[in-house]
């Protein structure tokens, strides 16, 4: 008797949960993979908020109208940035939560085993800000990328210096490379030497160094002895910040133009105050973009900026137009059937007015090409180039779209005419 | 020439700090015989202490330092007064491992704790000295690690001082040469215990306070320190206060004269075998002293 009665309450607990379970079933379920601690935190948590404002973006207007206003339901997962958590966690995303598309996951290095994972299951998978060109070059048909690639910024950073030469009439003759011993360093440093030298620019030093270093005088002693023109470092933020304190105290003359990493950080001009001068760093997105786009851009940025109380930066930026893209393709699809979602993206062909762009400096969006070895890179992706005036990122580059009020100062005044 | 005269003279300005937190490491294990894993954390709770002290008081973190010392060396005692001597009375009859477990896992709660309170971003106070330099003929010397060089010596000096001259100092290295002779002397060894624990987390607080005006805080800041003064330690003879002096600076030296020639990536491989080259062929360290 007991028994029974134990039986009925299960039974009854099961079908009160299976219920609302069955009732929401017209959700288009996203699974969300980012490192939500650990020690990319921070851009886990920037990332998140791009995505989270679409979701509300979309739903707001009514959600997906080809499934007849279906709303988009986030499920977030933790990587923690490591690679085997990340691959457990989209496993539990596909398996147990049965998600309809997954966005994810900033990391690299987790971006390579989980774009497998995704693949496996045939479930499409739209990389927001990791940006090795390895995870693409493997031929996947269900995985894309909508911002730029690693090689992508080596060619943009040096398509600026070219530009530098023509505009200012002062070329630049020599870089010389600091970048930490990691995938991203290494494989953006060797992108960076081949470009160079196919652009006539001599690599006179190529200086890779453990991450997270406790000194970096000595780094700078030898690229004050090598001289370069300029001097492109890869590091995150606390190295950035050292390298960027170190560089001013021992008055570096060389110019630094960064590969994005921690010196495009809002922290980064923060914390490295008067040191930071004059510093360039490659870069996704910084509210100068907004000077050369619609009201309507300027509308998203302050309603980015009313939720979580600052301006969009490269990592939310990037994760809401990855987000755009994806629900672009899902209201395209009329369907949540993988092969139906698949054959969307494929044949994105995003451009002019469309509301993905509202934040990038591109002027379409589409993966039908393959380009350096990589399936599904959105060709059209573009980087820019942040100079720190005043305390503050301004663009400078491409020349063209640039604030008219922003002037890139070349060449870099020695530390002795700084005040 | 002159590239490599101003990186050596900024290895040895930085070595100076590896020195001084290697002694306080050496020091804890002369004495007990363990090595303390949570050092380097002890390190960051130093420079977070330095950190708060400088920003929300707005005093000179030299000042920051003369208080930050005395609250690490009470840290430290009470660590080893509590926990530590509990469970070394348990297991006084063997090895005491699970003490070195036990700062293993502390090290860890410490980090984590602070990635919770403080968050990962690095923090950095700009103090009336960060960025500030001098003209050394051709080379150019930064004034925060001058200072910091400079009172890692007079540190160094002043252990050295308590160790050899003091009637502590002379319990102390009664203690780490025999412990059960020390007490048959009537030395009390808890005490010392906690004395010397003290001793060696001040000299890593006050390290992490003469970081704070040139360095980064951040919850992980403990292990780009932590390692390297394990490194130092056995360089210079575990145990052995004049070897972990001269270590660090040796470690700062080689880091910053590699740079010079091949990468830093490799300044950091050749550091790496100097310490299994002198665990494999001079276990009682590179320059043969004896333990002070």
């Amino acid at each position: 008797m007991k028994k029974m009665a134990i039986l009925a309450a299960l039974l009854a607990a099961t079908l009160s949960v299976a219920t609302p379970v069955a009732a929401q079933s017209k959700d288009v379920k996203i699974g969300v993979l980012l490192p939500l601690t650990g020690s990319s935190a921070e851009a886990g948590k920037l990332s998140k908020n791009g995505i989270e404002l679409a979701i509300n973006t979309i739903n707001a207007q009514g959600g997906i109208k080809s499934l007849g206003g279906a709303k988009l339901l986030p499920i977030y997962a933790d990587s923690a940035g490591k690679p085997e958590t990340g691959v457990m966690e989209i496993e539990r995303l596909i398996v147990k939560d049965k998600v309809n598309a997954l966005l994810g996951p900033y990391n690299s290095a987790v971006a390579a085993p989980t774009a497998e994972v995704a693949e496996k299951y045939t479930l499409p998978y739209m990389l927001t800000n990791a940006v090795a060109d390895g995870i693409l070059q493997k031929g996947y048909k269900y995985v894309w990328r909508s911002n730029q690639s690693a090689s992508g910024d080596a060619i943009d950073m040096i398509a600026f210096l070219a530009d530098i030469g023509k505009k200012t009439g002062k070329p630049v003759k020599s870089i010389a490379l600091v970048y930490e011993s990691t995938d991203w360093g290494s494989s953006t440093a060797e992108a960076l030497k081949k470009i160079a030298q196919e652009a006539g620019i001599a690599v006179v030093a190529a200086m890779d160094y453990p991450a997270n270093t406790a000194d970096m005088t000595s780094i700078v002693v030898k690229l004050k002895s090598v001289n370069a023109d300029v001097v492109i470092p890869m590091s995150y933020l606390n190295d950035a910040l050292l390298f960027t304190r170190t560089a001013a105290e021992m008055k570096l003359n060389s110019a630094i133009l960064a590969a994005s990493g921690g010196f495009s950080l809002p922290a980064f001009v923060e914390k490295a105050g008067k040191s930071a001068d004059h510093v360039m760093t490659l870069a996704s997105w910084k509210p100068d973009i907004l000077a050369t786009k619609p009201d309507s851009s300027k509308k998203l940025n302050e309603d980015y900026k009313a939720k979580y109380g600052s301006d969009f930066s490269d990592y939310s930026a990037n994760a809401w137009m990855s987000a755009m893209v994806m629900f672009d393709a899902i209201e395209r699809a009329g369907s949540v059937k993988p092969e139906a979602i698949k054959a969307a993206l494929d044949a994105t062909d995003i451009k002019g007015n469309h509301v993905a762009l509202s934040l990038h400096p591109y002027d379409a969006i589409s993966f039908k090409q393959e380009i350096r070895g990589m399936k599904s890179q959105n060709i059209h992706a573009r980087q820019v180039i942040v100079q720190v005036q005043n305390g503050k990122f301004r663009m400078v580059w491409p020349f063209a779209t640039a604030p008219k009020d922003v002037q890139l100062v070349w060449p870099i005044p020695a530390w002795s005419d700084r005040k | 020439m002159e590239s490599i005269l101003q990186a050596g003279v900024s290895g040895i300005l930085m070595g100076g700090i590896y020195s001084l937190i290697a002694i306080g490491l050496s020091l804890i294990f002369g004495v007990m015989r363990i090595i303390n894993f949570a050092h380097g954390e002890f390190l960051m709770v130093g420079m977070y202490l330095s950190y708060w002290l400088i920003t929300l008081l707005g005093i000179d973190p030299y000042v920051a330092a003369l208080i930050v010392t005395p609250v690490l060396f009470l840290i430290g005692y009470a660590f080893q007064h509590g926990p530590l001597n509990t469970m070394l009375v348990r297991e006084k009859t063997r090895e005491p491992l699970s003490i070195l477990l036990y700062t293993a896992g502390l090290s860890l709660v410490l980090q984590n704790v602070a990635l919770i309170w403080f968050g990962a971003d690095a923090r950095a106070v700009s103090t009336s000295y960060t960025g500030t330099t001098f003209d050394l003929g051709p080379m150019i010397i930064s004034i925060p690690r001058f200072y910091a060089f400079g009172i890692s010596i007079v540190c160094t000096g002043f252990v050295f001082w308590v160790l050899t001259k003091t009637e502590i100092g002379r319990a102390i290295r009664a203690t780490s040469q025999d412990r059960n002779t020390a007490k048959l002397m009537g030395i009390n060894e808890k005490k010392i215990y906690c004395i010397a624990f003290g001793l060696g987390s001040a000299l890593v607080g006050i390290s992490g306070a003469l970081l704070v005006p040139f360095y980064y805080i951040f919850p992980t800041v403990g292990s780009v320190f932590g390692l390297r003064s394990f490194i130092i330690v056995v360089l210079g003879g575990v145990g052995s206060i004049k070897g972990a002096f001269y270590g660090g600076i040796l470690i700062g030296l080689v880091e910053a004269i590699a740079t010079q020639f091949i990468s830093p990536a490799y300044a950091e491989i050749i550091v790496f075998m100097m310490f299994v080259a002198v665990l494999l062929f001079k276990p009682t360290g590179l320059f043969g002293l004896e333990k002070s």
